[in-house]
């Protein structure tokens, strides 16, 4: 069995001030608590388990941030009446080898939000993290 | 933690034998998982490897598995040999002779796009298998003596 450890967990703060941890001492919380209370969140947030990164999403004002510096290109999205829609998933990827001994698996964390303009047309601003914290706008 | 993840083998008679957690995708002359030594199990040149049934297991803490995707990335292929895919949801028991199918893509840009165990659709939600993805190692009268070169399989998916 496969169980690839994660090393970026998400935490998710909503308008109440109240916080939801994906790992909460030893019980995971599912993603969907989140996506249940999507119209209360405020921020949602990545957090690097063995370096001090943290990805961070702000819903309201459409911003995303690395640590506490906010991506420049996100600035110009700016507009507080705008509803912004979280985006966050894993994309895994697993091997399997015919006549080979290798096997790898590779995970990528995908952040941002999405949001549509007067003319109802969807817009996305991503990005793309690796188990190291590398980032990939 | 993410969602568990286990390649998964159907073999025998249905509703065959079940195997989770395989280790490799060798092909040859029998209808058995983690073939090995492979040169124990040879495929004449000219005919097929025994098809293998193939399905991808998620069990453990996760909301959603959705973007299935499955495609040969690396490992090229000798004269006359190709691997052939077929997707279905129905499990019957794997036979030697050629299968038909379609040459499995090379890239991730054509990947088979992988379904739930209903076989429409494209997303799991709840712990269980993907529809089978059928494989087939096929050679021609051409195809020079001796192993044929490894290969690697991809299997990626978006998980929350």
């Amino acid at each position: 069995m496969s169980t690839t450890p994660l090393k970026l967990h998400w935490l998710a703060t909503f308008t109440d001030g109240s916080q939801l941890k994906q790992f909460n001492n030893d019980k995971e919380n599912l993603f969907r608590q989140v996506l249940n209370k999507q119209n209360d969140l405020r921020y949602f947030s990545l957090y690097h388990t063995q370096k001090d990164l943290k990805f961070s999403v702000d819903l309201k004002l459409g911003i995303i941030y690395i640590n506490k510096q906010q991506i420049p290109e996100a600035e110009l999205l700016f507009n507080s009446n705008r509803r912004n829609r979280l985006i966050y998933f894993r994309r895994i990827t697993h091997e399997l080898t015919v006549f080979g001994q290798i096997t790898d698996t590779k995970i990528i964390y995908f952040l941002g939000f999405q949001y549509n303009n007067l003319a109802g047309k969807n817009f996305k601003k991503l990005i793309q993290i690796d188990d190291e914290g590398n980032i990939i706008i | 933690m993410s969602a568990n993840f286990e390649w998964s083998e159907t073999d025998h008679a249905a509703p065959g034998d079940i195997t989770d957690g395989i280790s490799n995708l060798n092909f040859g002359n029998a209808d058995n998982p983690n073939l090995s030594p492979v040169s124990s199990y040879p495929i004449t040149a000219g005919e097929n490897a025994y098809e293998k049934y193939i399905r991808a297991k998620f069990s453990g803490i996760f909301t959603k598995i959705e973007n299935m995707k499955f495609w040969k990335s690396a490992g090229d292929y000798k004269t006359g040999e190709t691997i052939a895919y077929r997707l279905v949801v129905t499990y019957v028991q794997p036979v030697i002779t050629d299968m038909g199918g379609t040459a499995i893509p090379i890239t991730e840009g054509t990947a088979v796009t992988i379904h739930a165990s209903d076989g429409t659709t494209l997303y799991i939600d709840s712990a269980g298998y993907t529809e089978y993805f059928v494989l087939q190692l096929k050679t021609s009268a051409a195809t020079p003596a001796g192993a044929v070169n490894s290969k690697v399989f991809k299997f990626q998916y978006d998980e929350s």
